[in-house]
């Protein structure tokens, strides 16, 4: 079932002589992990950060579960972010709370504002984010201060941080591009694991493409603002590539790493 | 060196000389005996009289009471202030003449702010308070303000991507980070003020600066000295005190 559909999406920002993203036709179904791919400046975190708001869309049309969600504002867009997961490459985490207030987070659009300022958490919403941290391999780290963590770690704690909002979609802009290649690996595994676990759609932008060919179910190639094409992983090629990086940046890009 | 930095140096000590000139010591039999009465004297400065600690005591501790609250209205203040003069929080209609208002109350000194609170609300420790609070808002203000508009914006907008509302990216993102560089810059204003609220007594405006004062007027030495000692003592505690807690905080 369609879970997320963009029809003829555009954004220019503001001052920008061109689009960083030209009428993208594209759409997700419940459970897909869907890589993004292209080379830097294609529009990949631009096209991410339309679908959950974070930037407003200049062109189209937004359908999250069949509605429309393009021209949202206030209390609605807060609801429809509640349901959308974001993972940042920089984890965007607050590094002088403790880990376990970090995944409390996540719950910030779903709790009564009064409480949670006054930092008060139910035993559920606290039981299950030790259980999401415990699950990711992080049960002795949740008292410490999140910036005394590894990077890896801390991604987990942001993945974390997702999860705790039962969210349908999960939107990862590059969420492995700081890390080294073991530490991807294994923080991709995390992911796409508790993914599948519950059912819950991902959008990942990913910068290397041996990534996206390892972890992905489907891969869209996005190119100076637009979709060149958007396929099963498995019917990709070589050329597809090439198409959308103007030349062969596998051998480059493993290089790179 | 450069023909320039010849210029420089020969500037710069011709400035020297010019300003020495008059200010040579008093010579003459007297002043020698003066000097000798300040420092070596029965009652001079290196003799200190220990009786007189116990009204040294409640001076310096109406000192640091001084400071402790002047500093703690100031930070309040300033905490109002600097989010109205923070570029990315407050509008440029507001925060441009804020800037202002905080740059001309930093250039009035407290003594002279002593002075004029003095005659307004009478001479004591509250015009103390409000002479070192007005004065500390000034700098105090101006650094709330930086801190602010350094803030990490990274995770303030992972709150905004949850669906949290404004009160929550204060309470989560951006409070954590403003509230220990904000204790800092409190911590490191107290330590001046606790310099300042030492002489606020002189103009009549509360403290041990009173004690000094009357001793230095009967050219009692021997008890400048307790009181410079006790001053030194209590300066070199806070700033021991403090600068642990700032290192702690940050
Ligand atoms: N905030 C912004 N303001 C103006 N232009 C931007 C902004 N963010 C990105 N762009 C431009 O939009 C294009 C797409 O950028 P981006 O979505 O970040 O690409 P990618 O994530 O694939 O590297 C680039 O040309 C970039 O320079
Ligand atoms: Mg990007």
């Amino acid at each position: 079932m369609s879970l997320l559909k963009t029809v003829g999406l555009g954004m220019t920002y503001s001052g920008a002589p061109q689009p960083a993203l030209t009428s993208v036709n594209f759409e997700a179904n419940e459970g897909e992990f869907i890589a993004v791919v292209g080379p830097s400046g294609a529009g990949k975190s631009t096209f991410l950060r339309c679908l959950n708001q974070l930037i407003t869309p200049t062109e189209g049309q937004l359908f999250f579960e069949g509605e429309e969600t393009t021209h949202l504002k206030g209390e609605p867009l807060r609801h429809l972010r509640t349901r959308i997961g974001f993972i940042f490459q920089d984890y965007n985490l607050q590094g002088r709370l403790s880990v376990l207030q970090n995944v409390l987070t996540g719950l910030l659009g779903q709790r009564p504002a009064l409480q949670t300022t006054l930092g008060i958490w139910s035993k559920k919403d606290v039981e299950k984010a030790h259980w999401l941290l415990r699950d990711l391999g992080l049960s002795d780290q949740s008292q410490k201060r999140a910036d005394a963590l590894s990077g890896g770690q801390q991604q987990r704690v942001s993945i974390a941080r997702a999860l705790i909002q039962s969210p349908r979609l999960i939107l990862a802009d590059e969420p492995v591009a700081s890390l080294d290649p073991p530490t991807a690996h294994a923080v991709l595994k995390d992911l796409k694991r508790v993914a599948k676990e519950e059912g819950i759609t991902v959008l990942i932008n990913l910068h290397h493409i041996d990534l996206a060919l390892e972890y992905a179910d489907r891969i869209l190639g996005l190119r100076d603002g637009v979709k060149v094409w958007d396929q099963p992983t498995s019917e990709t090629s070589e050329s597809s590539f090439t198409e959308i990086y103007g030349r062969n940046l596998k051998a480059d890009d493993l290089a790179k790493e | 060196m450069t023909k320039r930095s010849w210029w420089f140096w020969l500037v710069g000590l011709g400035a020297t000389l010019w300003a020495a000139r008059d200010m040579v010591p008093s010579t003459g039999e007297k002043g020698e005996e003066m000097a000798n009465a300040l420092f070596w004297g029965e009652r001079g400065l290196f003799r200190p009289d220990w009786d007189l600690l116990s009204p040294v005591a409640s001076g310096l501790t109406e000192s640091l009471q001084i400071a402790i609250v002047g500093t703690t209205i100031a930070g309040l203040f300033a905490l109002l202030l600097g989010m109205v003069a923070a570029e990315n929080i407050s509008t440029p209609a507001l925060s441009i003449p804020t800037k202002a208002l905080l740059s001309a109350i930093r250039t009035l000194p407290e003594l002279l702010m002593a002075i004029i609170f003095i005659v307004g609300v009478g001479p004591g420790p509250f015009a103390g308070v409000l002479a070192l609070g007005f004065h500390s808002i000034g700098t105090l203000g101006k650094l709330t303000a930086e801190i602010l508009e350094s803030l990490n914006t990274k995770p303030m907008e992972a709150v905004v991507a949850v669906g949290g509302r404004r009160v929550s990216i204060f309470r989560y993102a951006a409070w954590p980070q403003v509230l220990p560089e904000f204790l800092s810059v409190l911590l490191y204003r107290f330590e001046i003020n606790i310099r300042a609220a030492s002489i606020l007594g002189m103009v009549g405006a509360g403290g041990i600066g009173k004690t000094l004062m009357f001793a230095i007027n009967a050219r009692s030495w021997d008890r400048v000295g307790t009181i410079l000692v006790g001053i030194v003592v209590v300066v070199a505690v806070v700033d021991n005190i403090s600068a642990r807690v700032r290192a702690k905080l940050v």
